[in-house]
């Protein structure tokens, strides 16, 4: 019989006990496995969603508040830029493609963007393919028809031809709260395939809708035709204005070194800010390391007070198998023969925990995932299986292996005469 | 041969000569204290002695290193202790198998078919897969008896074999004892203080008077 089996049997013999041992073990190492997988895909996820954008201009406020709301879709806008700056960089040879965003209004939730089909193309360029809505669906060609994002028409059952009522704000207020656009309801003509980006949570329509939709003429020398935004015009009356502000745009350049100069000309004015998403993203993100760390460390933490359970559990294993060790001794077991009996069983232990952690980390690792997509619309890739779990695994066993080396120790230094004494 | 044990050294084993043949069967007969179970430690290679020499089978165990006397343990003697030691989560047939892991005397492929025959020599052959848990004191003993011939020993040392049998079952574990021991060629020494017991073996020893050590000792 070999020193494996003899461990095994022995494991087997105290199956509870090891078994809520190796599910401490497994947690600890569950632990690290979900959190270095979600925040590694997230963070990858992020930037490339920030990264597809080079520059976002938006009202002066928080560059982080400007990121999460015109690109993520989860803040509120930190104000709103002159339309002159959208003309001013739509004739600017530097510019390759300039997108507005017109927010203010959601529905259930989600949010309105008012905008222009070139935003699909930009998705498109982040994501290598063009965005395509599914059939029979057409991009918005007037004001008051809605695209809907994948996630959005999932999420609320909209189909092509239903009509809905948005609300002014992003916060979904009780009814007596709430101040909905009744008298002009948005027409779903399109639903769109998934993107895996923020686009999947939010419903898009013409720019020109936002601003028809809060009473406002369309600015000076706007290039759509005004008899489009018709349905507003039958809200015409007292107190009208023309629109002379827009939430965001986003810019794309011809070169970075454009990209410059349009940041140092927007940073000269008084109510805007040129802002370079992937930068801010990578400083928030280095805040959230600081979180990431918080939690690795507690994750580690309780790996290690696992490891302190396996050598409680296979010390006090020891002391009551004095005679049963003293004995395979007395039979001519040599006292590494003990030693690997105690390291292999230690081994075990620590091999079920950690497959059961990877295997739990990984699965923890997918439903968080789909969480995150599932409220922001961001997918996060998560590699089968990545080189960091298998070193988790390594060093969940090697730190098991370490919490056998005492109880094995002490096994290795009993007094066999002594302990084979039956009055012992 | 000398043994001296404990933090203040106290000679406890004082033994000028002890010869036993091979094949045959002795006794070491005395009360509680005798130094029974310490000589029989010293003699498997247990215990060290402090002075002197024990030779078994033309081996001088003191010349050996700690691992050579493991292999040597495993080899050459076979162990029946007083309260059975057998390992309890594994079957008898295991507990059998058991120290022919431990020495390179049995071919693996006939390691089983030797743990069965002997399990069936102590008429045990329907226990094989019985836990120690599962089995009477007196199936328990058996076997032990069964796991100490595994490696075909030259010599099986028993620590008062029936002291934790009801009193019917001693004669029974007694002529098994030496029966099996005869069968296999083996020397068999037994440590007792049980009359009933040593009547079936060819000699005797009176510890208090192989022991110097211990018959010094004040009363």
């Amino acid at each position: 019989m070999s020193a494996l089996m003899l461990a095994w049997r022995y494991l087997h013999a105290r199956l509870p006990l090891n078994v809520l041992t190796a599910l401490t073990v497994g947690f600890g190492v569950t632990l690290i496995i979900a959190a270095s997988a979600v925040s590694s895909s997230t963070k990858t996820s992020v930037m490339q969603s920030a990264g597809g954008y080079q520059l976002l201009v938006a009202a002066k406020g928080s560059p982080v508040q400007a990121v999460m709301s015109s690109l993520f879709f989860i803040d509120a806008p930190t104000g709103n830029v002159p339309v002159e700056v959208y003309r001013q960089l739509k004739s600017d040879r530097g510019v390759a493609r300039v997108v507005p965003l017109n927010m203010g209004d959601s529905y259930r939730g989600f949010y309105i963007v008012g905008t222009t089909p070139d935003y699909f193309a930009l998705i498109g360029d982040m994501i290598g393919r063009p965005v395509q809505t599914r059939p029979p669906g057409r991009v918005f060609e007037k004001p008051f028809e809605a695209v809907v994002g994948a996630g959005v028409a999932h999420d609320l059952g909209l189909k092509v031809g239903n009509r809905f009522v948005a609300l002014h704000g992003f916060i979904d207020l009780p009814a007596d709260l709430a101040d909905p656009h009744e008298r002009l309801p948005y027409t779903v003509v399109a639903l769109l395939e998934k993107t895996n980006t923020p686009a999947d949570k939010a419903i898009f329509t013409r720019v020109e809708t936002i601003w028809a939709i809060h009473h406002q003429d369309l600015p000076d020398a706007w290039d759509t035709p005004a008899a489009e935004t018709e349905p507003a015009h039958r809200d015409r009356g007292a107190g009208r204005k023309k629109a002379s502000e827009i939430t965001a745009l986003l810019v794309q350049g011809q070169s970075y070194m454009d990209l410059l100069r349009l940041s140092s000309m927007i940073g000269k004015s008084p109510s805007a800010q040129a802002i370079f998403p992937a930068r801010i993203v990578t400083r928030l993100l280095d805040y959230l390391r600081i979180g990431e760390s918080v939690v690795l460390g507690v994750s580690w933490l309780t790996t290690v007070v696992a490891f302190f359970a396996i050598m409680i559990s296979m010390l006090a294993a020891t002391i009551d198998r004095r005679r049963q060790i003293a004995t395979l001794r007395a039979l001519g077991a040599g006292q590494w023969v003990i030693v690997r009996i105690i390291l292999l069983e230690a081994a075990l232990i620590s091999t079920f925990g950690a497959i059961a952690g990877v295997v739990a980390g990984r699965g923890a690792a997918y439903v968080l995932a789909a969480l995150v997509e599932r409220m922001s619309g961001l997918r996060l890739d998560l590699a089968p299986i990545a080189s960091a779990d298998i070193m988790t695994a390594l060093i969940a066993l090697a730190l098991g292996i370490l919490a056998g080396a005492i109880p094995a120790y002490s096994a290795y230094r009993q007094d066999v005469a002594r302990n084979l004494s039956p009055s012992f | 041969m000398d043994f001296r044990s404990g933090g203040r050294p106290v000679t406890v084993l004082n033994i000028s000569h002890l010869a036993v043949a091979a094949g045959s069967s002795v006794g070491l007969f005395g009360p509680s204290g005798s130094g029974k179970t310490t000589l029989l430690n010293v003699i498997t290679g247990i215990l060290t002695p402090s002075a002197g020499n024990v030779v078994v089978d033309g081996v001088d165990l003191a010349s050996l290193s700690p691992g050579a006397r493991d292999r040597f343990r495993a080899e050459r003697v076979g162990y029946v202790f007083q309260a059975f030691n057998l390992i309890p989560p594994l079957t008898a047939l295991e507990n059998v198998l058991l120290p022919m892991g431990f020495a390179a005397r049995i071919p693996k492929r006939q390691q089983r078919s030797r743990a069965q025959e002997l399990l069936g020599r102590v008429n045990l052959g329907h226990r094989l897969h019985h836990k120690p848990a599962e089995l009477s004191h007196g199936e328990q003993q058996r076997v032990g008896i069964a796991r100490a011939l595994a490696n075909h020993p030259q010599l099986i040392v028993a620590d008062e074999p029936t002291a934790s049998l009801e009193p019917g079952l001693t004669q029974e574990i007694a002529r098994l004892l030496v029966s099996v021991c005869q069968e296999e060629h083996a020397t068999l020494l037994v440590a007792s203080h049980d009359h009933s017991l040593l009547r079936h073996l060819a000699r005797v020893e009176d510890m208090q008077v192989l022991n110097t050590a211990a018959s010094s000792e004040p009363a």
